[in-house]
C-alpha cells in the first residue's frame, strides 16, 4: 500500500493505482477526457493536470499516466488548476462546431459538462471551425470529423479490448483525424460500446430512433437478455417506451454490452407483439378472451396422459415464473425441457476477459437451478424431441420469449406431429402457425423478478415499461394456470416475491454447487428500478450517478 | 576565440569519409581500445574521467546513462543514434553524416560495447541524401573490416548496427517519438509519466543519444581523454559545435572550447557579424526552440552554467541544441515568428490540444497581425494563448504534452516581450512597417566552407 496526500486528506491506496482514481475514491473528481479506467492513458487531453509534489519535485502534472508514490502531494484546488482545466478546455474546443442545441449527444456529453463546470465562459475566436463531416464506420456507427476531439478512446477500444486494429489515427498534426485502418468497415460485436465510450458528440448511432432527450428519460437498473452472461445493464424509458439498453458499471464486470445485447430490444415494442388470446379455429387463430383460453390451455394439459406432456422453456423466464412452471409441470405430470437458442459461433471471449456466451437466453442456469430445487424432471432437447418423433410426448406448453429463436427442420417436423400445442409468447412466429392456444405474454423489460447468469449471478428485473394493453404478465398467466389445474387458492403464491421467498426457503441439496445462492428473499433497494437519470452508459454514467457529471444541466 | 576542433577535426581532409583515409589519420584506434584491453565498465569510467556530456540538448552526463543501462538485469540492450537533425537552424549532424561518417560509426560501436547494446539504430533522414548514402557506406566497410557483426575483432562481442530512416518529422527527434518510430508505432512523444529511466525499446533498455554525443567517443578512447579533459569548464569539458546561419557574414559550423567566449565572440567574431550597412536586431540562440535575445543580450559566456534556467532544469539558448540564427533590421519579429509558427503547425504530432490547436491558432493569429489584419487585443492573446501552452521559462507549469509546446510557447513570449512594440506598431499602422530584403537567400550548408 502507498500513503500519500490529496487535497489535504490523507490516503492509502495500493501500489499502481494512477492518481486521478486514487483520487476518486477520496472523493475528489478530476475531469478527463482521453483517460478512461479499462483503457490504456496517452495523458493527452491534458484535462486531468494537477499540481504533483514527489521527491522533491513539483509539477503541474497529467495524473492519468502516472502512478501513486510514497508521499505524494496532490493538489487538485487552487487558481492554478482551474486555469489549466480553462487552458485545456480552450484548445479542446478551439476548432469544435457549436452544435449543443443540435448534437445527439446534448445533455448527456462529457465534453459539454466540463465545458460548463470548468471551461471559460466565453470565446476568444479561434481558427475556423471543422464542417460536418460524417463518416459511416459501421451498421450502427457513424463518426463526425467535426466533433471529434482526438482522444483516441475509441480507438484504443477497439484495439486493446475489441483486439483488431481497425481504427486508426491518420494524418498528423493540425490535419489529425480518427479513420477506418483499412478498407473495411467496423464490424465488431463490441462496437456499440464507442457510443458510450466517445467523450464527445463524435461517434452517434445513425440507426437510433428519434425519441425524447436524455433528460428527459428514466434510466432503470436491469440486466441485458441477450445471453447467459448477465451483463449489468440500464434500461432507458422515455414516454413509457423502452428506448435504449446502456451498459451499467458493475464491479467485478467489465462495463461493456455487446452489439446484439445493445441493439437487440427492439423487440419489445414492434408492431407485431401479440395482444390478444387466441385459440385454433377453422380459418386460423381467433381472437378469445382470456378466462375462456386459460381454460382451453388448462384442459388440454391436463387431459395428457401421464409422461406424454412437456413443457419447453427458451430460458427467458425469471425464476420466480420458472418456479410456478415447476409446479405446473408437476400437475400435468410432465417434464420440462430447457431449450436455449446457442450461438452457431460459440462463445466469444476478449482481451479483458468480457465475453458474449453461446447460450443466448439470459436464465437457463436460474430454470435448471429451481427446478432441481423444486424437484421436477427435466429432458434435454435431443430428448424430447426423439420422443416427439417417437410418438411418446403429443403435448407441449412452450414458454417462449426469445425474439430471435429459430427452429429446426427437426423441430417444425416434430410440432407437427403433436395433438396439441400450448404458446405462450410475445412475437408470431412458426410457434403460433401451429398452436392450439396463443397466450400473449410479456418481454424482458416488462417482466419484474430474477434471472441467475451463467456465473451464478442473480439479477433483478424491475418492470420497466407495460406490456400491451391487453397481454398479461407471464406470473399472472401461470398462475391462473396453476389454478385452475387445482393448486389451492391459500397455497399459490400470490405474488413473485412470495415465490422467491418459498424458493429461497427450500432446503438446498447437500454438496456440490450451492443453488440460487445469489438470490436474497429481500433484493437491497439498490437493484430496484433506480429512476435516475439516463446519462451515457458505463464509466460515464457511473461518473455521473456519483454527481461529478450533470444530466442537461440539473444536479 | 579560436576554433578548437576535436569532433570536427579533419573533416576538409578529402576522402576521409572512405576508411583507409580515415583510419590512416587515426580512425578507429578508440575502438581497437574499446575491443581490445579495456572492459566495459573501464570504458565507462574514461567516459567519466573525461567528463563527456550529452549534445543534444541534456547535457547530462554520458557515463551514468551507460552505468544505469549497464547494471539493468535484463541483458538484452538498445542504442539509438538520433542523428536525423530537423530543427531549422541546425546542420551539425547531416554534415558529420557526410564528411565524417565513420566518426559517427566508431562512436557509435563503442558506445554499444560500453553500455552493453547487441544492436544499435542509426536514425537518420534518408532525404539528406549525401549523408545517408555515405554512412551506407561507411556501414559496408566497417563490416568488412570487421568492427561490426557477430563477433567484432574476435572478442565474441555483437554489435550490428542498422541504418533506420526516420520520417523526418521534427518531433521524431524526440527521445520516446524516436523509439516509438523505431517500434513502427506513431512517432509521438509518450506523455512523461513519472517513470524512471531507461526507456524501452521492443521491450528492452534502450539508451538514445545524439550523433554530435557519440562523434566524441573515438578521440576520448584513442587517447584516454586528454584532448578532450584539457578544454572547457570544470563542470562542462571538451567543445561544442554550433550552428551559424542568418544574417551573418560566414554562416557555418563553428566548434569552440566550452567557455572559451561569448556569444557574441561567435556572432560577431568568427562568423563576421552583420553585412555591411545593417545592425543586428535579434539572435534567435536555439534554433526555433529558444526565446529570442536583443543585441544587447549576447555577452553570455559560452558555457551551459551561464543559461540555466533560474528554477534549475533545461538550459534555454545555445545549449538547447547549438543552433544560432542572426537576424538583422531588415527581418520583421512578427514575420520572423509567423515563419517560425508554420514550422511548428507543420510539425506538430497532434496528440495534445495545447500544441495541435494552439500552434494552428497562433499561426492564423499572427499571419493576420502579419498582413495587416489584426483586431485589437491580438498581441495579448498571442502571449496569453503562449503562456497557457507553457509560462514562459517555468518548466513545472503549463499544459504541453511534450518539449515542442513549450519550445514555441517560450519563443512567442520571447518574442512578445522584446519585441512589443513593433508588434503592437502591426496593429496600428494595419501592416508590416519594415522594410524586408527579399534580395537574400537563406545559405544552403553546401554553401558553407565545408
Amino acid at each position: 500500500m502507498v500513503r500519500l496526500v490529496i487535497d489535504g486528506e490523507e490516503a492509502e491506496v495500493p501500489e499502481g493505482t494512477p492518481v486521478i482514481l486514487a483520487a476518486l475514491g477520496q472523493g475528489v473528481f478530476i475531469p478527463h477526457l482521453c483517460y478512461h479506467p479499462a483503457l490504456s492513458a496517452p495523458a493527452s487531453c491534458r484535462l486531468c493536470v494537477a499540481r504533483v509534489e514527489v521527491g522533491g519535485q513539483s509539477q503541474l502534472t497529467t495524473t492519468c499516466n502516472r502512478a501513486v508514490q510514497e508521499g505524494m502531494v496532490v493538489e487538485t484546488r487552487g487558481r492554478e488548476v482551474r486555469e489549466a482545466r480553462a487552458a485545456a478546455l480552450e484548445f479542446i474546443l478551439a476548432r469544435h462546431p457549436l452544435e449543443c442545441p443540435v448534437c445527439e449527444r446534448s445533455g448527456e456529453c462529457e465534453l459539454q459538462d466540463y465545458a460548463r463546470q470548468y471551461g471559460r465562459d466565453r470565446g476568444r475566436g479561434g481558427p475556423p471551425r471543422y464542417l460536418p463531416e460524417r463518416q459511416e464506420l459501421g451498421s450502427r456507427l457513424a463518426l463526425d470529423h467535426g466533433r471529434c476531439i482526438r482522444c483516441t478512446r475509441c480507438v484504443r477500444f477497439v484495439q486493446e479490448i475489441g483486439g483488431v486494429a481497425s481504427l486508426a489515427v491518420l494524418g498528423r498534426g493540425a490535419s489529425t483525424r480518427i479513420g477506418l485502418a483499412g478498407p473495411e468497415s467496423l464490424d465488431h460485436p463490441l462496437s456499440g460500446n464507442l457510443l458510450d465510450l466517445c467523450p464527445a458528440g463524435a461517434l452517434v448511432d445513425p440507426g437510433e430512433e428519434p425519441g425524447p432527450p436524455p433528460w428527459h428519460l428514466r434510466g432503470i437498473d436491469t440486466v441485458c437478455p441477450g445471453c447467459a452472461s448477465g451483463c449489468a445493464a440500464r434500461a432507458d424509458v422515455g414516454e413509457g417506451r423502452l428506448r435504449r439498453l446502456k451498459p451499467r458499471y458493475c464491479a467485478g464486470q467489465p462495463p461493456w454490452l455487446c452489439d446484439e445485447g445493445r441493439f437487440g430490444w427492439q423487440h419489445v415494442h414492434h408492431p407485431d407483439r401479440l395482444e390478444e388470446p387466441g385459440l385454433r379455429g377453422q380459418g386460423g387463430l381467433d381472437p378469445a378472451p382470456w378466462p375462456e383460453a386459460l381454460g382451453r390451455a388448462s384442459a388440454i394439459m391436463a387431459a395428457a396422459r401421464g409422461g406424454s406432456a412437456a413443457v419447453v422453456t427458451e430460458g427467458w423466464s425469471t425464476v420466480e415464473e420458472v418456479y410456478l412452471v415447476a409446479h405446473l409441470a408437476r400437475q400435468w405430470r410432465a417434464a420440462i425441457c430447457l431449450r436455449p437458442r446457442l450461438a452457431p459461433e460459440g462463445e466469444q471471449v476478449f482481451a479483458d476477459g468480457f465475453s458474449i456466451a453461446a447460450d443466448r437466453s439470459p436464465n437457463s442456469r436460474g430454470t435448471a437451478e429451481v427446478c432441481q430445487l423444486v424437484g421436477v424432471e427435466m429432458i434435454s432437447p435431443d430428448v424430447m424431441w426423439a420422443a416427439i418423433g417417437g410418438g411418446r410426448l403429443r403435448r407441449l406448453f412452450w414458454l417462449g420469449g426469445d425474439p430471435a429463436r429459430v427452429l429446426g427442420p427437426r423441430e417444425l417436423t416434430g410440432l407437427g406431429r403433436l395433438d396439441a400445442l400450448v404458446v405462450q409468447d410475445i412475437l408470431p412466429s412458426a410457434l403460433t402457425e401451429v398452436a392450439e392456444v396463443v397466450l400473449p405474454g410479456a418481454a424482458f423489460a416488462e417482466k419484474a423478478g430474477h434471472f441467475v447468469d451463467r456465473h451464478g449471478r442473480a439479477a433483478s428485473l424491475p418492470a420497466a415499461v407495460s406490456p400491451p394493453a391487453r397481454a398479461q404478465h407471464d406470473w399472472q398467466i401461470l398462475s391462473e394456470l396453476a389454478a385452475a389445474g387445482g393448486w389451492a387458492p391459500e397455497e399459490l403464491p400470490p405474488s413473485p416475491e412470495a415465490a422467491l421467498g418459498r424458493l429461497c426457503a427450500l432446503p438446498r441439496p447437500g454438496g456440490g454447487t450451492p443453488l440460487l445462492q445469489g438470490l436474497q428473499p429481500d433484493p437491497p433497494t439498490a437493484t430496484r428500478a433506480a429512476g435516475s437519470d439516463a446519462y451515457g452508459g458505463g464509466w460515464s454514467a457511473l461518473l455521473q450517478r456519483r454527481g461529478f457529471l450533470r444530466v442537461g444541466g440539473r444536479r | 576565440m579560436e576554433e578548437r576542433r576535436l569532433l570536427l577535426r579533419d573533416i576538409e581532409i578529402p576522402d576521409i569519409d572512405t576508411l583507409p583515409v580515415y583510419e590512416r589519420r587515426g580512425g578507429y584506434a578508440g575502438a581497437a581500445a574499446a575491443f581490445g584491453p579495456l572492459k566495459s565498465d573501464e570504458i565507462i569510467a574514461a567516459v567519466a574521467a573525461a567528463g563527456l556530456r550529452g549534445r543534444g540538448g541534456s547535457w547530462a552526463p554520458v557515463a551514468d546513462r551507460w552505468l544505469a543501462a549497464a547494471g539493468h538485469p535484463d541483458r538484452q540492450r538498445f542504442l539509438a543514434i538520433n542523428a536525423g537533425e530537423t530543427d531549422p537552424g541546425l546542420f551539425r549532424d547531416r554534415k558529420l553524416a557526410e564528411r565524417l561518417p565513420h566518426r559517427l560509426l566508431e562512436g557509435t560501436i563503442i558506445a554499444a560495447r560500453a553500455m552493453g547494446a547487441q544492436v544499435a539504430y542509426i536514425c537518420q533522414r534518408p532525404e539528406l541524401r549525401r549523408g545517408w548514402q555515405a554512412l551506407e557506406r561507411a556501414l559496408a566497410e566497417a563490416y568488412e573490416a570487421g568492427w561490426l557483426g557477430r563477433d567484432v575483432r574476435g572478442t565474441g562481442v555483437r554489435v550490428d548496427v542498422y541504418l533506420h530512416p526516420c520520417g523526418g518529422a521534427c518531433i521524431g527527434g524526440e527521445e520516446t517519438a524516436l523509439l516509438a518510430s523505431l517500434e513502427g508505432r506513431r512517432a509521438e512523444p509518450r506523455a512523461p509519466d513519472g517513470r524512471p529511466p531507461p526507456h524501452l525499446l521492443f521491450g528492452h533498455p534502450a539508451v538514445v543519444h545524439n550523433a554530435g554525443t557519440v562523434a566524441y567517443l573515438p578521440l576520448i578512447l584513442a587517447d584516454g581523454g586528454a584532448a578532450f579533459r584539457a578544454c572547457g569548464t570544470e563542470l562542462y569539458r571538451g567543445t561544442c559545435v554550433f550552428c551559424v546561419s542568418g544574417h551573418v557574414r560566414r554562416p557555418g559550423l563553428y566548434e569552440v572550447e566550452l567557455g572559451a567566449g561569448t556569444l557574441r565572440d561567435l556572432v560577431e567574431g568568427l562568423a563576421g557579424g552583420v553585412r555591411e550597412g545593417r545592425h543586428l536586431k535579434a539572435v534567435l540562440p536555439g534554433g526555433y526552440a529558444a526565446p529570442p535575445l536583443a543585441p544587447e543580450q549576447l555577452d553570455v559566456a559560452l558555457t551551459p552554467e551561464a543559461w540555466a534556467l533560474p528554477g534549475g532544469g533545461r538550459f534555454p539558448g545555445v545549449f538547447l541544441n547549438g543552433g544560432i540564427i542572426a537576424m538583422d533590421d531588415t527581418a520583421c519579429m512578427v514575420d520572423a515568428a509567423v515563419h517560425l509558427m508554420r514550422f511548428y503547425a507543420a510539425e506538430s504530432c497532434g496528440q495534445c490540444p495545447p500544441c495541435r490547436e494552439g500552434s494552428l491558432w497562433l499561426l492564423r493569429l499572427l499571419e493576420r497581425l502579419e498582413a495587416g489584419a489584426g483586431q485589437p487585443g491580438d498581441v495579448d492573446l498571442v502571449a496569453d494563448l503562449a503562456r497557457q501552452v507553457s509560462p514562459y521559462l517555468d518548466l513545472a507549469g503549463g499544459t504541453s504534452l511534450c518539449g515542442f509546446g513549450t519550445a514555441f510557447a517560450w519563443v512567442l513570449q520571447g518574442f512578445t516581450r522584446l519585441f512589443r512594440e513593433e508588434f503592437d506598431h502591426h496593429l496600428q499602422a494595419g501592416g508590416c512597417p519594415v522594410p524586408k530584403d527579399d534580395a537574400i537567400k537563406v545559405p544552403d550548408s553546401v554553401n558553407i566552407r565545408f
